[in-house]
């Protein structure tokens, strides 16, 4: 009777967690796609500046950062900029894969595990190649420094290092669960 | 692992056989596979109190350490 219980009660804790997942999973998808949609997009402005330099001859701004378009150093942000996007796309097309895995119930695997740590190498990737673009629109405009106080690099650094350390306590949890299926 | 389960041979001794220990003890016949190839990890106190009041036997007789290194 009460392993019966058990069973209900961890069954129907299982199904409530996965609901959450569900709602993250749709605003996931829902970004996934805005995404899709304007990364084409970004390219092709992106290319359209980079080929006929007189297209925009106006001041743009790129994550906080004004530059100047017309300019090669605001160019090269523009593109490091483009990267970074690019970058931070795979890892949320990673996010996704790993959503769809932990839906499927797949939670302690290599699989998953190794997920984790992709996603966190593109984070902080992602992080440098805004500090990057930062540095580049400082020297465009005739400074020199590092902005690492509430930004987004700061943000992305500590998201990326925090999907490393859940990959490293993934490993241990895998390790945990095989010793105690080996447990007779 | 050093630490070796001589479950067959104390099996042997008892003229039983894998899957009648393993009905007795309460354990899955794959459970007792993992115990007797030696894959296991780690053994329950109360798995080693059946097995050895079913094979009448003591701990020693079915655990035994053999020094890898040497």
């Amino acid at each position: 009777m009460f392993i019966n219980n058990y069973f209900i009660f961890a069954e129907t804790k299982t199904l409530y967690t996965m609901r959450k997942l569900q709602i993250l999973k749709t605003i996931v998808d829902y970004v996934w796609i805005l995404s899709l949609i304007c990364y084409p997009l970004a390219i092709l402005f992106a290319g359209m500046i980079l080929i006929d330099k007189d297209t925009f001859d106006i001041p743009v701004t790129l994550i906080g950062n004004t530059v100047d378009l017309t300019q090669p150093m605001g160019k090269a942000v523009l593109l490091i900029d483009l990267i970074n996007f690019g970058v931070l796309l795979v890892a949320l097309y990673y996010f996704r894969k790993l959503m769809t895995d932990f839906s499927k119930l797949l939670i302690f695997e290599d699989q998953t595990i190794l997920l984790l740590s992709k996603i966190g190498n593109f984070i902080i990737g992602g992080s440098v190649l805004y500090l990057l673009a930062d540095l580049l629109t400082k020297t465009s405009h005739n400074k020199v420094g590092i902005d690492i106080g509430f930004g987004p690099f700061l943000y992305l650094l500590a998201l990326g290092l925090f999907f490393k350390v859940l990959s490293e306590v993934f490993t241990i949890a895998k390790k945990m669960k095989e010793e105690n299926e080996l447990t007779i | 692992m050093p630490i070796i389960l001589n479950l067959d041979v104390m099996l042997a001794k008892r003229k039983m056989r894998s899957n009648e220990l393993a009905e007795r003890i309460g354990i899955t016949t794959a459970n007792l596979s993992i115990l007797k190839t030696g894959k296991a990890k780690a053994v329950r106190f109360s798995t080693l109190e059946a097995i050895c009041e079913i094979l009448e036997c003591q701990p020693g007789d079915i655990l035994e350490y053999v020094n890898e290194l040497k």
